[in-house]
């Protein structure tokens, strides 16, 4: 290690401003990028089970393992 | 393998291996960071400012590796059809653009205090540039029309038109002597560079490696649950029924 501080570390011998930069812009494209592909599989698995639940419980398909009236 | 390749097959498999791959991955950031950040010693030239290249340089070979991917899956996608190709490409792409964009912006932030700029009109810069437009020119593509199969099918041909980019990115440094250094890893011969700054710079390439893996899964689920939707195991599999 260059130092034995913390300001030393985060100074980083006078070039922190650019070491820290591409640090901080590779966390913000790469956390960002997790962030909205996990967002976008919840939200598809949750609109797609609601549809499917719709369409479980509608009559013509005759999969309600609940019971009811129907054959 | 080949049951892989169906649907439902490759939405559950992948599901069971994400966390294990993003766990690993998880491990692997902490390390590299540790390891390039504190332990790794400065260089007797570049002091403290050569630590970008612990992610400038993962950034930049997974640039490369993602495009071949997604060009090597875009082309079994033409030729075979196969879903699970076509996923992949299209997950691939914008994975592809971020590293791009990363290995371009975090190359101009070691360029300023080593090169005195941020830009130049190198041969190695200006191919990466392309690169990223390859990037970018595919997802528009891919946008721009309506049917999701069609447009995977029309992207690939764009991807695999521009992968003559990656051989001239690779061979840049070595055809043309302009400012961006040469290879030091992957020349012939012993690398040069020293092992106390390999190592960490390998770790973090492994972490590059592992995110763009994570990632590829949960985009290319999406991309199939997008397009399976009619398909009855996208409810069953949403609904938590195997």
């Amino acid at each position: 290690m260059s130092g034995n501080t913390v300001s030393e570390f985060f100074s980083m011998g006078g070039s922190g401003f650019y070491v820290w930069s591409a640090y901080g812009v590779a966390a913000v494209v790469m956390l960002g990028l997790l962030g909205s592909s996990l967002a976008w599989h919840r939200r598809l698995t949750g609109q797609l089970r609601n549809k499917s639940r719709r369409s479980a419980s509608a009559p013509p398909v005759a999969l309600d393992k609940t019971g009811g009236d129907w054959p | 393998m080949q049951q892989l390749l169906a649907p439902k097959n490759f939405y559950l498999w992948s599901g069971r291996w994400l966390r294990p791959v993003a766990w690993a991955t998880g491990l692997c950031t902490l390390t590299g960071l540790y390891w390039g950040l504190v332990v790794a010693p400065p260089d007797y030239q570049q002091g403290d400012s050569y630590r970008i290249m612990f992610v400038h340089v993962p950034s930049a070979w997974m640039s490369l590796f993602v495009y071949a991917v997604m060009a090597g899956a875009g082309a079994v996608a033409l030729v075979w059809r196969i879903k699970v190709a076509e996923v992949v490409a299209s997950a691939s792409a914008p994975i592809g653009a971020a590293f791009t964009a990363l290995a371009l912006m975090t190359g101009s932030l070691w360029g300023k205090p080593m090169w005195g700029t941020w830009w130049v009109w190198d041969a190695r810069l200006t191919s990466e540039l392309l690169l990223l437009f390859l990037y970018l020119g595919y997802m528009a593509l891919e946008q721009a029309i309506e049917d999701r199969r069609t447009a995977t099918r029309a992207a690939a041909v764009l991807a695999l038109v521009g992968a003559v980019d990656l051989p001239i990115i690779h061979y840049s440094v070595e055809w043309w002597h302009t400012l961006h250094q040469a290879p030091t890893v992957t020349r012939f011969g012993a690398p040069a560079i020293h092992g106390s700054m390999l190592a960490p710079l390998l770790v973090m390439a492994l972490a590059f490696f592992g995110y763009y893996v994570s990632l590829l899964l949960v985009r290319a689920r999406c991309e199939l649950l997008e397009r399976e939707r009619t398909n009855p195991w996208v409810g069953e599999v949403c609904r938590g029924i195997p």
